[in-house]
């Protein structure tokens, strides 16, 4: 059935401010944020996405991705593009790089994923 | 040699074929409204022996069944045929009704062969028997609960069960039970009561989704259903054990076909060009094997590794080199594949045809290959 998402913000924001990027990435990942339905709900879920990824520098990059399963990885893709889509000012370069190392990760499967599944992010 | 590539007509794109009994006639449609027929010669090149012209628009499917000789094929044009060779060897063409107002995507025969088989885009699967009485195909239709067009269908050994494949994501086991033609099935693993139209299981690809599913197919017991979508994944689901699902999500393109070429085998093959083998275990878990060849594009080292013909590459394609060409025998999609040797138990040899136009033939029990398949033991 359709996950609802369950986007505990308050608790990401508290993990970014005190530095636990990665942990952040996982909880937010984990919390079905592509089942967020109503257009400014999924804007603020962008928004969140694009705050932790930006967080993450590029040498923790490998550890965050090694952390996370395959399910995560594919909502990861999907906010990936989505950060291609609508591009926040200055983010394309670290994205690029993003989507450079969950590809090395996860194959064109999980780009096909990105097309393929009804629930975008 | 383990793939063996056949020409069977231009390299026009393949849409689908289907083998004779003896494997020695091939039938193909070439994405037109034409089914064609080639047979072996001696020297193993195809010869065109004849072309079965009655559809209006492009044939997406032909299925011919091997014990009573009959090819059905079905097309765009909402209808399909039933074909019987005469004593004088030609093919004689019967009109199904399928009373359908959109193209019919897929057919296949029931293992008994008095029934077949068509998922449509009108959401409809039209189960055709044959009326002795009348002499004619009538057609009876499975509406509920299907809301997208149907591509793809497999039949359960003991000819009452049917699974279907959607663009609405799911697959689905119905019941096809006809009380004029067979007697009353008795209960299998995916349920007891089987009234005609009877939904037994609905799966959904994925709770995110999934993509159209592409291919389905029950295991030679009829008690695991495999599954390809458009979200890269294959999936099984074990009915004894309470219809469990078991997904693998791949790192390739999406699969368009897929056999059972062992108890625990699968063999997958679809945008990638290649069969890929998957190893199902007893608790119904897929994993990923090796592909039957190695691909990646290969850089055309002929002579047009001259300056002249490095700049006019440059200049009508960007690069110098033209990489186009696939590592693999197939140069495009797989989008059928059939059993040529052998059974879902024991598969030896597998056919596949393409949107290159190509028939390859891969010989699973060559030296090649059956080391990859030994080495599937997990």
């Amino acid at each position: 059935g359709d996950d609802a998402a369950i986007i505990d913000a308050n608790q990401i924001n508290s993990l970014l401010s005190s530095n636990k990027n990665v942990e952040a990435l996982k909880l937010f990942l984990s919390s079905s944020p592509t089942g967020v339905k109503d257009p400014t709900s999924k804007k603020a879920a962008r928004d969140l996405a694009f705050r932790i990824l930006m967080a993450i520098k590029t040498a923790q990059m490998d550890g965050a991705i090694s952390q996370l399963d395959q399910d995560s990885l594919d909502v990861l893709m999907k906010f990936i593009y989505a950060g291609f889509e609508s591009p926040y000012e200055g983010s394309s370069g670290h994205l690029l790089v993003w989507h450079e190392k969950v590809f090395s990760a996860t194959g064109i499967g999980s780009v096909v994923r990105v097309l393929a599944d009804k629930r975008k992010a | 040699m383990a793939a063996s590539i056949q020409k069977v007509g231009p390299a026009i794109p393949i849409q689908c074929h289907a083998w004779s009994s003896d494997r020695q006639t091939i039938a193909v449609s070439h994405n037109d409204k034409l089914v064609e027929l080639y047979k072996q010669q001696p020297g193993g090149s195809w010869n065109q022996t004849d072309i079965l012209d009655q559809h209006d628009l492009r044939v997406n499917d032909i299925d011919w069944a091997p014990n009573t000789n009959r090819i059905v094929t079905c097309s765009a044009d909402r209808n399909a045929y039933v074909w019987v060779q005469g004593a004088d060897g030609k093919w004689k063409h019967t009109l199904v009704l399928l009373r359908i107002n959109r193209a019919a995507t897929c057919v296949r025969w029931s293992p008994q062969e008095n029934k077949f088989a068509v998922g449509s885009g009108a959401r409809i699967i039209s189960i055709c028997y044959l009326d002795e009485e009348k002499d004619w195909w009538v057609a009876k239709h499975i509406r509920k609960p299907l809301r997208s067009t149907i591509t793809t269908v497999d039949w359960h050994p003991n000819n009452i069960l049917l699974a279907a494949g959607c663009t609405d994501f799911k697959v689905r086991v119905f019941s096809t039970y006809i009380k004029e033609i067979e007697p009353k099935p008795s209960a299998t693993e995916w349920g007891a009561k089987m009234p005609f139209a009877n939904l037994m299981a609905e799966f959904s690809n994925s709770p995110t989704g999934g993509g159209w599913i592409h291919a389905v197919a029950f295991n030679e017991e009829g008690t695991r259903l495999a599954w390809v979508g458009h979200d890269s994944s294959i999936a099984v689901a074990d009915a004894p054990s309470g219809m469990v699902m078991m997904k693998l999500k791949t790192n390739l393109l999406p699969f368009l076909s897929l056999l059972w070429i062992g108890p625990n085998r699968l063999l997958a093959a679809g945008h990638d060009c290649v069969p890929v083998l998957f190893h199902v275990d007893s608790a119904g878990k897929v994993s990923q094997g090796p592909k039957l060849e190695e691909g990646g594009n290969v850089v055309e080292a002929t002579a047009a590794a001259s300056a002249k013909n490095m700049f006019k590459n440059k200049d009508r394609l960007g690069q110098e080199l033209v990489d186009s060409r696939l590592g693999t025998t197939h140069q495009n999609q797989i989008n059928s594949m059939r059993i040529l040797e052998g059974n879902k138990v024991e598969a030896r040899r597998v056919s596949t045809t393409a949107g290159d136009g190509a028939l390859v033939i891969w010989n699973l029990a060559s030296g090649a290959l059956a080391g990859k398949l030994a080495a599937l033991k997990i």
